[in-house]
């Protein structure tokens, strides 16, 4: 009897056995995310390193956890695919997308925001472990429940937009309910677990909420009570005017989640403008955004027992992206990148979906090669950017310059790359960043009194004085903060104007008892010159040393 | 739609020549950057270019060098054909970029059609060809060959190769009278290859190697014969070409290379050849994966091999090594596989006169001198797909990949496209994108001047220095800065400091005393005690 013919197991069956796939992905996300650890620590990196004792405090080490948490991120969101019975290539072509979408290299390559990887990784570990604990007998099942509740506490502890996780576990457990028994009623059957599986979630929540509370009251830093303007100018804005431009910058995010190719590190007041009325030609793109996202809203729900994997990613997008759109309540920034990395797996739920269904057409030829065709060239062109990005985040110098090329509508980008320019010693070059700035957002009060300072510096005074009174008129981010910066400076262009009475004047205002600037320092040497200066009328310079006497004991400089 | 309708291969084909043209279209915009404003215009300001201001009688052309009088550019280049088409396009549209760069679209187009037509003759596979065509069409060390009008050496040196190279095949197959005619097209267009751009001469081998390669496909066995053919050919129009040239060039007496241009020009070959070594390399990285492209990849750029001692020379030495071995094997399997065969000979065939190895030319390494070698990845990729292995996910595999190189390269030429615009554009963005490149800080440094960003201007020029410390003109441009932001002594400093150091063009001697002699008079006259 002859024996069975059997196929040679060739190098690509080894190669693309499914066991490899994962960590294929994992292996191809790594090398391009690799050239990051050459980068150092740009915008608020380093006072984030020093205030988290879980980061390194060099700037490798942090880019490699950063990098260990993206793959872990890459590794859950398959687990995730897989356990919605997605095929093992759904999951895989699903993991790939994510592990490389562009938009998540602000989130990876910027330490500051890795806090959002720390809290998928949390959230998603608590959403399997919830629903493992339901499918699960005994003690096991307690003893997840009790795992998962911790999870869920610090991933809601790591960053305020974990807070998504809540609503998006009530979806992900209804769409595996549909998926496993589609005719099921709505509710699932009432029992004593059922009170379990609340607490699971609720008493974590609770416990956040109370030591909110208790940090507000006992007056600790808990996140940034000052929202700054220039990162969300929505928080100054009511009514039609909020949620009009909010709809829009939703608009932005989704079209961005699909097509993540163009990526700046700001998005301020002067990138999304605030529509006032629905005569603004944005208003109309914001109707398009507000329809778009009903659409998969109605779409989501109404294919919640045929196609529960879309209702998930439905879901999933609606529910992270509109507890930080502003609708609900303000957040600190108007939009930002490195916030839409939970998204995202809306995203690879969608291709894992579609690559099941392509996989299942009946001689499907055209259809497969056009979805092939179609995630190969997006693939490419997603891993282009990262590696164009990640060169960018190497400090603070590299990131502001360009990004001021690539968002030449940001007022703050235009004034980072000033403040780069300042520390270089550029004055011209930084004046005409501030002059730019100003120009985009001329209600900024800080924008005027950095350009009144680099004005001083130029030797420009006259120029100096009318951009630092400018800052009296602005708008945000209010005067108070930066008064005694802003008289100080006025005063001292009033001295190089010869312009003495208003000089003193401001001087008397710009006498704060904590701060000791540069301004400060120039204008005591100028307030001393001015006293010794026999020219000047007496009863000034009088008035000039008595404010100064009574200043100068409580004045201690920084060592 | 019709019921039933199936794309034809013309439409595939029209598909090919699309998706470039609406890739390149922004290019229409862009106006005459770098060299183009020398080489290219007409007229620029007080600057004039006779030869292309004013028609002149097309054999003219033959006596001319490819540089202007007076130009610091290498007078020893010879490209009549080019500057002719400059004068053409200058006497119908005058001096407006959009035509200049209409042109250079429509020629890179023709290209695209003929490398489809180069590789049907190679290959039964239209869709093979029609891939490689794309390929071919979409790789993004192209964009600066269309996005500079210059360019056009390039392109139309492989446009006229490619027909020539086309004729020569129909010639081959021709057994009537009309085989006389083909042999004269070949050889016309041979010819103008050869006066489009020097690089061509490499024609005069490769015509003969792709013919056996395409015996060789039809029949692996067929003894190599053609040789005898081609010869004789070839022979006439180099013999003819370098005798036109030597004519032209008579009086030239060859610009130096300076050290911006090439700073392994004077070194010895065993420095010269593994740092020429390792940019070659490097190059042919970049033909594979064109997504890190610069204008610049001059001094600061690419390391400098200083002999055995230096790690690197290993290093080269290796890659050598491996070049070899790949030749070798290339040239071994030459009828098994004629395809891999002619993919290694026109990238090495094309690369190698302009690689800095047999002799050190005035650049370390320019994207544009890659045009006609990155043929060979468009000949790899049809191999390829007529060797794909047996595996179900192999097609899927190849597809997705394919997809994501050509939606890179797409990306790429967007990008690039509006860094082209003009000089300023040009280098606010390279210094961005190659912060070592010296030529790049100086260029962005006169930039800052015009605009009296001084400080700015300083720091480049710093930056600059310390990469090329020794060199006489960086020290001349730092000292005019620094006399700006008022440090005069620091400038005189510079400026004696840049007459000891080295110095390639004379011009900046005399330049650097005089600046020297001005500063120091400035000086006395600061330090003079007022009367």
């Amino acid at each position: 009897m002859s024996e069975p013919a059997t196929t040679p197991v060739s190098f690509w069956d080894h190669l693309l056995a499914p066991g490899l796939r994962l960590p294929l992905i994992l292996l191809l996300c790594a090398v391009i995310y690799l050239p990051m650890l050459a980068n150092g620590f740009t915008m608020d990196d380093a006072s984030f390193v020093s205030r988290h004792p879980w980061r390194s405090q060099s700037a490798w080490m942090s880019h490699l956890q950063s990098l260990a948490l993206h793959l872990g991120a890459v590794g859950l969101c398959y687990a995730m695919l897989r356990r919605l019975r997605l095929s093992a290539g759904a999951a895989a072509t699903g993991a790939l997308v994510f592990g490389l979408h562009a938009l998540h290299s602000e989130a990876v390559l910027c330490i500051t925001s890795s806090v959002e990887l720390l809290g998928f990784i949390l959230g998603s570990s608590a959403c399997l472990l919830f629903s493992r604990m339901i499918e699960t007998q005994g003690s096991i099942r307690i003893l997840a429940g009790l795992c998962a509740s911790l999870l869920f506490f610090l991933a809601f502890r790591s960053t305020e937009t974990s807070l998504g996780w809540v609503p998006f576990l009530l979806v992900w457990l209804h769409a595996r309910r549909m998926q496993r028994t589609p005719a099921a009623g709505m509710l699932p059957r009432a029992d004593v677990w059922q009170w379990f599986y609340a607490a699971v979630l609720i008493v974590p929540l609770l416990i956040l909420l109370w030591l909110h509370h208790l940090v507000v009251r006992i007056g600790m830093d808990f996140g940034d009570p000052n929202i700054q303007y220039l990162r969300n100018s929505l928080y100054y804005e009511l009514g039609f005017e909020r949620y009009a431009t909010a709809f829009l910058v939703q608009g932005h995010a989704l079209l961005q989640s699909l097509f993540p190719f163009w990526l700046a590190s700001d998005y301020s007041h002067s990138v999304f403008p605030i529509i006032r009325s629905i005569a603004d030609p944005w208003f109309w793109l914001s109707t398009i955004a507000a329809l778009a996202l009903a659409a998969m809203l109605v779409t989501g729900l109404r294919w919640h027992r045929r196609r529960p994997v879309l209702f998930a990613a439905a879901g999933l997008y609606l529910c992270f992206a509109l507890l930080q759109g502003n609708f609900l309540g303000r957040t600190d920034r108007i939009y930002s990148e490195s916030t839409w990395y939970t998204p995202i797996l809306a995203l690879s739920l969608l291709v894992g979906w579609i690559y099941d269904r392509v996989a299942a057409m009946p001689g499907a030829l055209p259809h497969r090669s056009l979805a092939q065709i179609t995630l190969g060239l997006w693939l490419g062109i997603s891993c282009l950017v990262v590696l164009q990005r990640t060169p960018l985040w190497k400090d603070d110098a590299t990131l502001f310059l360009h990004e001021t090329q690539s968002q030449p509508g940001s007022a703050r980008l235009a004034a980072k790359a000033a403040a780069v320019h300042l520390a270089r010693g550029e004055q011209v070059s930084a004046g005409l960043a501030l002059e730019r700035a100003a120009q985009l957002d001329p209600a900024c009060a800080g924008i005027w009194v950095m350009l009144g300072r680099t004005y001083l510096e130029l030797g420009r005074p006259a120029e100096a004085r009318d951009a630092l009174k400018r800052a009296y008129q602005a708008r945000h981010p209010g005067i108070h903060p930066i008064l005694e910066r802003l008289t100080a400076n006025l005063a001292l262009a009033y001295l190089r104007l010869h312009q003495y009475p208003q000089a003193i004047d401001c001087y008397s205002t710009a006498l704060g008892p904590t701060d000791y600037f540069r301004s400060r320092k120039d204008l005591d040497a100028a307030i001393l010159d001015f006293i010794q200066d026999d020219s000047a009328p007496l009863e000034l310079r009088i008035r000039a040393a008595t404010l100064r006497g009574n200043f100068l004991p409580a004045q201690t400089p920084p060592r | 739609m019709r019921e039933g309708w199936k794309p034809t291969g013309t439409a595939w084909l029209f598909l090919v020549l699309l998706i470039p043209t609406l890739l390149y279209l922004p290019a229409l915009r862009n106006e005459f950057t770098w060299d183009d404003r020398v080489v290219a215009m007409g007229r620029d300001g007080d600057w004039v270019r006779p030869e292309v201001d004013e028609l002149l009688a097309p054999w003219s052309y033959f006596a001319l060098p490819y540089w202007p009088k007076g130009n610091a550019g290498d007078d020893k280049l010879y490209r009549p054909v080019t500057i002719l088409s400059f004068a053409l396009r200058h006497a119908l549209f005058g001096d407006a970029p959009l035509p200049a760069h209409l042109l250079n679209l429509i020629l890179h187009l023709l290209a695209i059609l003929l490398v489809f037509r180069f590789l049907r003759a190679l290959s039964g596979s239209e869709v093979a060809c029609l891939l490689g065509a794309l390929v071919f069409g979409l790789h993004a060390i192209h964009s600066e060959v269309i996005a500079g009008v210059v360019g056009r050496s390039e392109l139309l040196a492989f446009d006229f190769g490619l027909l020539a190279l086309l004729a020569a095949f129909r010639a081959t197959d021709s057994h009537t009278r009309s085989r006389l005619g083909w042999l004269a097209l070949s050889s016309a267009c041979l010819f103008q290859a050869f006066a489009s751009k020097e690089n061509a001469l490499a024609f005069a081998l490769f015509l003969p190697i792709a013919s056996h390669a395409r015996a060789w496909r039809q029949d692996p066995a067929r003894p190599a014969l053609l040789w005898r053919q081609w010869f004789p050919l070839v022979l006439i129009h180099t013999i003819g070409f370098l005798l036109l040239r030597n004519e032209a060039l008579a009086g030239a007496q060859g610009n130096p290379i300076t050290w911006l241009e090439n700073p392994w020009a004077d070194l010895s070959p065993l420095a010269r050849i593994p740092s020429a070594l390792i940019a070659w390399d490097y190059a042919l990285l970049l033909s594979f994966f064109p997504f890190d492209l610069a204008v610049d990849h001059g001094p600061g750029s690419l390391p400098t091999v200083m002999g055995p001692a230096d790690a690197l020379f290993w290093l080269a030495a290796l890659i050598a090594t491996g070049m070899a071995l790949l030749v070798l094997r290339a040239i071994r399997y030459r009828r098994r596989a004629p395809l891999l065969f002619l993919a290694l000979a026109i990238w090495f065939g094309f690369s190698f006169i302009t690689s800095n190895i047999p002799f050190a030319v005035n650049l370390v390494l320019a994207e544009r001198s890659y045009f006609i070698p990155s043929l060979a990845l468009s000949l790899l990729l049809v191999w390829t797909i007529e060797h794909l292995p047996e595996h179900r996910a192999a097609p899927a595999l190849a597809t997705t990949l394919l997809s994501a190189w050509i939606g890179m390269n797409a990306f790429t030429i967007l990008e690039r496209i509006p860094v082209w615009k003009n000089n300023q554009t040009l280098a606010t963005y390279e210094v961005v994108n190659r912060p070592d490149s010296v030529r790049m800080r100086i260029v962005v440094a006169q930039y800052c001047l015009l605009d009296e960003r001084n400080q700015e201007a300083a720091n480049h020029l710093e930056h600059a220095i310390e990469i090329a410390p020794h060199l006489g003109r960086l020290k001349h441009d730092y000292g005019l800065v620094l006399e700006k932001l008022g440090r005069l002594a620091d400038a005189i400093d510079a400026y004696e400091e840049g007459l000891d150091g080295r110095i390639d063009d004379q011009r900046w001697t005399l330049r650097l005393r005089s600046r020297l002699a001005r500063a120091r008079k400035q000086q006395q006259k600061a330090a003079r005690p007022p009367r």
